[in-house]
């Protein structure tokens, strides 16, 4: 059983990780755009 | 504020020509494989080229050595372009390009030669593991560092689906690869039998799925549009496609151990997170597809699109075809049957090597700064290709069922209406020449493209000085102190990442780490004696798994034809676990003590002389080299600190010990007229351990 | 999906379909179809910047107007014409073109472009920069807080959404195995675990709810929220419970997957009205234009927003003057159509009032303002009819108050049920009382009809259809006579030459009449002018033009004068005389909207009963009637106003579609009154719909939309209605648990959103 007091605090690290990672890309704007993004990958930089 | 960058597009030319040598390596292993099925003297009596060893060297081909440069290539090109930075370390590059190539040559050798930890697509033995998991860091690092320095800040989905792959890959790399080196080439994992099965397959199916799957999509989210030169059709729903598939893709991992001694609650997570899967995956496929409906005025001149709709649909097919594999009443017919094969080679023919061409096609002409060289030829190639993998996955397809079928198949009296194994092989063998077809369509189509790229590149004008771009910032400024508080991100989504990916595992993983819980406290299961385990060597390093398994399902067919179904004690002590994912010939879970010796001496040495239409090679060298005996005690002191009950005399003396053993079968050969004075040879080893099959538990 | 659209429609309407260079978009005629895609296709050199037309920008007050200080960039521009990757592409390159600007930003969806600059950026030299490339640049103003509002509501919501979704999926993790099995101990640390994860869902993703369900008990309003958390509530306490007693029966998987369904309903939602509502904004923006105001004697431009009253401004022609004003200059000749639907212009004396929406034809003129652009009958007109899309509709207020007779039902229902039982077996009582409640929620209602409408207007909106009340689409599909008022609606404003007495007229005196109206702006002269094409005109020494009556020339000492004629009191005819004494006449006739024809037989076909009513001579009538498939008996003529509105109240289900003054009375007593395009305000004041879009093709677009939008309706009505009694009886009767209610619940909804989406793909 002691496997489960490093499983229960990691399983809920999983759970706040997962979020933080969406709550900072949903906050600094990641998903403010969900058109645009696709539309300039398709340009390439000029070569000069 | 206008830069002038150049891009390492060198590096993308290496990866894209090691793709091109060792694809052309992978296709030609397969291609012998398939028709060493098909015809078995093919197998030459050679020990390095017999199906066992072969298998491991094709699949670990194909999947590292010609999808694994291809994806280095696309990633490399594509990243440097959507961050609009140059990759991170020129240093790094080259020496991720050189360590993968080294690690490729040496699995190249050494998997012949028969150094296996009998993993399905981990095969290879620890100094290896070690090599790839550095080469994978030094990848990490030049990929994340590039993330750092880029000049764009939103983080385009194909980055994202990059990020998730370098991650994954390497905790299920080193998850799975935890094991103690025996000797130079030799180790034993620390998980034994349930726990090393779950570990396995939970690796093999994100092996499948952020080796083959994630990386691809990334791929596919930046070269479709670009080939397409449509953006994607729906940029919102690739983002939800990435999550839900990072999501989701991680536990499916226990759909290879339905029916078997794993506990049940475990099967079902897995049946329905697979299930689950379909939904994204289908989006993704959906996607691409209808990112390219928007050109297809340029189907008629553009032929890589041809490819993309052809990869895509067979993404679509594979991953409709995998959560119903996964289905239990559906994986009772399908699976250790070839239908698994045909749904892989789907995927990996389909999916990811029309991918990997179209992708191709579209960079070198860039790369070499040229016009590819035959439009026609291309065409040539897609349709060529299209025939291969149809034919291929059909009469597979056709030779799972079929088979599938005939075992599954009891009379009303409740017996097995083919109880010959033999019976269900000898019906398939005209689908293996079909299949074995299908891949030399495949591999002609190949050719095609490498003269095709060989004429390309060798049009391109020569020594074209490497061009820089002009690109500007955008979207973040450069702050003066030259710290971005954004940079914090990849480090944090790393190791968050990681801790997601160790916790999701630990937690599937844990019925096997608390292994003790399931099995009988009062359970008397032997472990191996010592010319067992040297006999079981032999086995592991002939790769006889690839052909059978050793685990009696829960199903009646399966314990009618080979006896009670496996149970989780009778495992406990199998260092790899020999599960085995396909039956190519029986099951040998119960095999021990069915036959004499002799009959085993007879099979190993001409299998045609038990079973006339036999398609197992023969081993005649296990008749000529001898035990290595001496290895004994240091895998016996090995497997001692693992847990197994040997007593220290065990340890001690287990060369001795298993001499004697030796000496006692050999006597009991030439007492029955086989060859005598075999006693130091690997065969009667290989005998010893096959007659313990089923013996070891409480009631055998 | 946009270029795609755009690209079908062009396709239709041109005969000849060229395809850009670089990108295959079908262009009319050109190589390129944007400086985007010539710039990526050629070597790109910018043609024009001449700065010019747009130094006014730079005075400093416009610089601080459009600063916006307190976000990522300094300028935001909604820069028409965007519309595919290569304009994006040319876009964000400004950099190249512009040092001053340090780095541009498109958002594709919006048209927006943002840009950081250095001090030295120049706002004219941006916008010159843009126009030369074939895009109109606007720049936006510090923009209402309701933009930065709603997005910073969005990111809220779809973090609670994230949440919501991550909680649930772990707490599904950690049930399966349950479900499967699992046995103790492990089973029990991993329903705590499930619990653990609900937590968030609980104190985060669910407070909207909480928010609307003490609204519905503050304002005694029955709202969804209410038994949406209540059924949530008591699913939570109901697995708490059990999950301390050890009993099986925890539902928190399928409570946190039900919010987190739900969340993303109204997500969904919220982001199509957004979008509906944005593009009204982008509408206002076009807009706004700059103005020349005139202090003693110099001039600046201003933008609207800064007109003050009082102020005076000066137009130039074919300006379209945004205030009402009083005229300052001498005299002016203005095309009022838009006001009245009067196709010949007005003339206006120093001092009268202009009226915003006036059109100048005469050189340029000078206004004092007496009202500003947001108060003129303009501004009204567009917020009337901005306001209206908003108002519930009968049709909502009709599944609103179905789902609040739902709601008490259902509540009744399980209540009931539940103190019937309760003794009997209490946990099972529950259990199916909770079922029922969890899976008669009215989502699928609420969800279902506002989308609906929303889409609807919103594809109205797309066909050139603006609606003002939602209601009226339920009058649209009763229709059974419709009313049409001639000029203006059936015909054109503009008007064309129909015959000359004498019939044939030479050379010499073609050129006499185009050399008089050589410099006129009267649409006669367009009309002489459109049929004498190949005519040069007469060099006439000296014109003089007396408004409202005629011009008078003088050419080799020959007086000639053009004019109305005095006989007919029809001012389709002018008469030209040479030294007083007359020499032709000339008539003209009214031109019939270009799609009146098919339009009208396509109704007719339908059943609908078609009249022509006008303020105009019979005769006159009778033939736009006849050229129209409108039976002689139907058409009423010479009416006042009045007399419109009478016969239209005598008729049920009418629909009068008009433009003018003349037709608002109409328009009023009709059930559905429709203002064409190019209508006055008055009769805007009084339509229902209005066409942005020419012609009356929009009508049959109008019929055919609300069939659609009535079908999706009765289609999710039908559905709700047959889910939720069957649904309902079965958990009564035990078959439906909680857990699998609060499943199908959100799958309905899920359903309902999906069927009203299809339904207007």
């Amino acid at each position: 059983m002691n496997i489960l007091i490093i499983i229960i605090p990691i399983a809920l690290a999983l759970g706040f990780g997962f979020v933080f990672i969406f709550v900072w890309a949903t906050k600094s704007g990641q998903f403010d755009d969900l058109d645009t993004p696709s539309h300039r990958i398709l340009k390439d930089d000029e070569r000069k | 504020m206008k830069e002038f960058i150049k891009y390492d597009d060198e590096i993308v030319k290496k990866f894209v020509l090691a793709t091109l040598i060792w694809g052309g390596c992978a296709f030609i292993f397969g291609l012998l494989a398939a028709l060493q099925l098909a015809y078995w003297p093919l197998n030459m009596n050679l020990e390095w080229v017999t199906f066992g060893r072969l298998r491991p060297l094709h699949t670990n081909a194909a999947i590292f050595a010609f999808a694994g440069n291809a994806i280095f290539a696309g990633i490399y090109y594509s990243t440097q372009r959507l961050l609009k930075a140059r990759l991170f370390s020129d240093g790094l590059s080259k020496i991720h390009f050189w360590g993968w190539q080294f690690i490729i040559v040496a699995a190249a050798i050494s998997l012949p030669l028969g150094y296996t930890q009998s993993k399905e697509y981990a095969e290879l033995e620890w100094p290896i593991d070690i090599a790839i998991t550095l080469i994978w860091v030094v990848f990490a690092v030049n990929f994340f560092g590039t993330i750092k320095k880029r000049r764009e800040k939103h983080l385009y989905v194909a980055i994202w689906f990059y990020i998730a792959t370098i991650i994954t890959v390497a905790v299920l790399h080193v998850v799975n690869s935890i094991e103690i080196p025996v000797a130079a080439f030799k180790s034993l994992p620390i998980y034994a039998g349930i726990q090393d099965a779950l570990v396995q397959w939970w690796y093999g199916h994100n092996a499948v799925a952020f080796f083959l799957t994630t990386p691809f999509l990334g791929l596919m989210y930046y070269f479709v549009p670009k080939a397409a030169d449509r953006p994607v059709y729906s940029y919102r729903l690739s983002i939800i496609h990435f999550w839900a598939l990072v999501f989701i893709y991680i536990w499916a991992g226990p759909h290879h151990l339905l029916y078997t001694s794993l506990p049940d609650w475990a099967q079902n997570l897995g049946m329905v997170f697979s299930i689950m899967l379909w939904a994204p995956s289908w989006g993704g496929m959906i996607n691409g597809l209808l990112t390219i409906k928007g050109a297809w005025h340029r189907l008629k001149t553009d032929p890589i699109i041809r490819f993309y709709i052809a990869a895509l649909t067979f993404y679509g097919m594979a991953t409709f075809e995998g959560p119903l594999l996964s289905i239990k009443s559906i994986s009772a017919l399908g699976h250790y049957t070839d239908w698994i094969i045909g749904h892989v080679h789907a995927g990996a023919l389909g999916w990811n090597g029309m991918l990997i061409f179209a992708m191709f096609y579209y960079l070198i002409p860039r790369l070499w700064n040229t016009k590819i060289y035959s439009e026609k030829l291309i065409h040539h190639h897609f349709w060529i290709a299209l025939t291969g993998v149809i034919l291929y996955y059909t009469s597979m397809v056709v030779a799972g069922i079929t088979q599938g079928l005939m075992w599954l198949s009891i009379t009303p009296e409740g017996q097995l209406t083919y109880p010959d194994f033999i019976e269900t092989v000898t019906k398939i063998i005209p689908l293996y020449w079909a299949r074995a077809l299908g891949g030399a369509f495949f591999i002609v189509g190949f050719a095609i493209m490498i003269y095709n790229i060989y004429k390309t590149i060798k049009n391109a004008p020569q020594a074209a000085e490497e061009k820089s771009v002009e690109v500007s910032r955008t979207g973040f400024e450069e702050q003066a102190e030259g710290h971005r508080k954004i940079e914090g991100l990849g480090l944090t989504f790393s190791i968050l990442t990681f801790l997601a990916i160790a916790a999701g595992s630990i937690i599937e993983i844990y019925p096997t780490l608390s292994l003790h819980r399931y099995i009988n406290p009062n359970d008397t299961t032997k472990p191996f004696s010592a010319l067992e385990i040297a006999g079981r060597g032999i086995y592991v390093r002939e790769g006889c798994y690839n052909c059978h398994s050793q685990q009696i399902r829960q199903i009646p067919a399966d314990v009618l034809r080979y006896g009670p179904a496996s149970t989780i004690e009778e495992s406990q002590y199998d260092r790899p676990f020999q599960w085995g994912s396909k039956r190519t010939g029986p099951d040998l879970a119960r095999i021990g003590k069915k036959y004499p010796h002799m009959w085993h001496l007879n099979h190993m040495l001409n299998p045609r002389t038990i079973a006339a239409k036999s398609i197992m090679p023969n081993y005649p060298w296990l008749f000529e080299k001898n035990t290595d005996f001496l290895a004994l005690r240091r895998e016996f002191s090995v497997m001692k600190k693992l847990g197994v009950p040997y007593d220290e005399n065990t340890v001690a003396n287990a060369d001795i010990l298993a001499q004697k053993e030796a000496k006692l079968i050999a006597d009991d050969i030439s007492a029955n007229g086989g060859p005598a004075g075999l006693e130091k040879k690997e065969i009667v080893a290989l005998i010893a351990y096959l007659q313990s099959l089923g013996q070891k538990g409480a009631n055998p | 999906m946009a270029v795609v659209l755009n690209c079908t429609s062009l396709m239709a309407n041109t005969a000849s379909i060229t395809f850009c260079l670089h990108c295959g978009i079908p262009t009319q005629g050109k190589a390129f179809c944007c400086a985007g895609c010539e710039s990526l296709a050629n070597d790109f050199s910018t043609v024009d910047t001449s700065t010019e037309k747009f130094d006014y920008l730079d005075q400093p007050n416009f610089k601080e107007m459009y600063r916006h200080l307190e976000k990522d960039f300094d300028y935001y521009l909604y820069v028409e014409g965007i519309h595919c990757s290569s304009c994006v592409h040319l876009i964000e390159k400004l950099n190249d073109y512009d040092p001053n600007i340090l780095e541009a930003r498109v958002n594709y969806p919006l048209s927006q472009l943002a840009i950081k600059t250095n001090i030295d950026f120049s706002l004219a030299r941006l916008a010159a920069l843009l126009s030369s490339w074939g895009y109109t640049p606007h720049y936006i103003c510090t923009s209402s807080n309701k933009e930065d509002f709603f997005k910073k509501e969005n990111k809220k919501s779809l973090i609670r959404l994230g949440v919501a979704g991550a909680c649930a999926g772990n707490i599904m993790l950690f049930v399966i195995p349950v479900y499967s099995g699992l046995q103790s101990p492990l089973k029990e640390i991993f329903n705590w675990l499930s619990f653990i994860l609900f937590l968030p869902v609980l104190f985060y993703a669910a407070t909207p709810f909480y928010q609307g369900a003490l609204n519905s008990l503050r304002y005694r309003v029955i709202n969804v929220d209410l038994p949406i958390t209540i059924a949530f509530l008591s699913s939570f306490i109901f697995s708490l419970v059990n999950l301390v007693r050890g009993n099986s029966m925890i539902y928190f998987d399928s409570t946190a997957s039900f919010v987190f369904l739900i969340l993303c309903a109204r997500h969904l939602l919220k982001n199509i009205q957004y979008r509906f509502d944005n593009s009204i904004q982008i509408h206002d923006i076009l807009q706004s234009d700059l103005v020349t105001k005139v202090v003693g004697g110099t001039e600046t431009k201003i933008s609207l927003s800064e007109i003050k009253l009082g102020d005076i401004l000066k137009f130039e022609r074919n300006a379209i003057i945004p205030v009402d004003g009083k005229l300052l200059s001498e005299k002016a000749s203005l095309d009022v159509a838009v006001l009245n639907g009067e196709p010949l212009p007005q003339f206006f004396e120093k001092g009268l009032l202009v009226i915003a929406g006036s059109k100048i034809l005469s050189s340029q003129i000078e206004i004092e303002v007496t009202q500003t652009p947001n108060s003129t009958y303009l501004a009204k007109m567009m917020q009337q009819l901005q306001d209206g899309t908003w108002v519930k509709t009968k049709w909502a207020n009709l599944s609103d108050k179905a789902s609040q007779y739902l709601i008490v039902i259902v509540f009744t229902a399980a209540i009931i049920y539940f103190v019937l039982n309760y003794e009997q077996n209490f946990n099972e009582a529950f259990n199916r009382s909770l079922a029922l409640i969890v899976l008669a929620c009215p989502c699928a209602l609420a969800f279902g009809t506002p989308l609906t409408l929303a889409l609807t207007l919103r594809k109205a909106k797309q066909l050139g259809i603006l609606i003002k009340d939602a209601n009226v689409l339920e009058k649209v599909l009763n229709l059974k006579n419709i009313f049409f008022d001639k000029t203006g609606t059936l015909t054109e404003l503009n008007i064309h030459l129909a015959k000359t007495s004498p019939e044939n007229l030479n050379v010499e005196i073609k050129e006499i009449i185009l050399g008089l109206e050589s410099n006129s702006y009267h649409p006669l002269a367009f009309a002489l002018r459109n049929a004498w094409q190949d005519i040069k005109p007469q060099a006439f020494t000296s014109t003089t033009e007396k408004a409202g009556v005629g011009v008078t020339g003088i050419l080799a000492n020959q007086s000639y004068t053009l004019e109305k004629s005095k006989e007919s009191n029809d001012s389709l005819c002018v008469e030209l005389y040479k030294n007083h004494e007359f020499i032709c006449a000339l008539h003209f006739e009214e031109v019939l909207r270009i799609d009146v024809g098919t339009c009208l037989s396509h109704l007719n076909a339908q059943g609908y009963a078609t009249y022509l009513l006008t303020g105009d001579h019979h005769n006159r009538a009778l033939k736009i009637a006849d050229r129209c498939q409108i039976q002689a008996s139907s058409v009423f003529s010479s009416l006042t106003p009045e007399n419109k509105k009478n016969i239209v109240s005598q008729h049920q289900n009418s629909c009068m579609i008009g433009d003018g003054v003349n037709d608002a009375l109409a328009m009023q007593q009709a059930d559905v009154g429709i203002a064409v395009q190019g209508s006055t305000f008055v009769s805007l004041k009084a339509a229902d719909i209005f066409f942005t879009r020419g012609g009356l093709k929009p009508l049959i677009d109008l019929v055919n939309l609300a069939r659609q939008s009535r079908k999706v309706l009765l289609r999710n009505l039908t559905f709700a209605f047959i889910y939720n009694a069957t649904g309902g009886v079965l958990a009564l009767m035990g078959f439906i648990d909680p857990r699998w209610a609060a499943i199908l619940m959100p799958i309905s909804s899920v359903l309902i959103i999906l069927s009203t989406l299809v339904g207007f793909r």
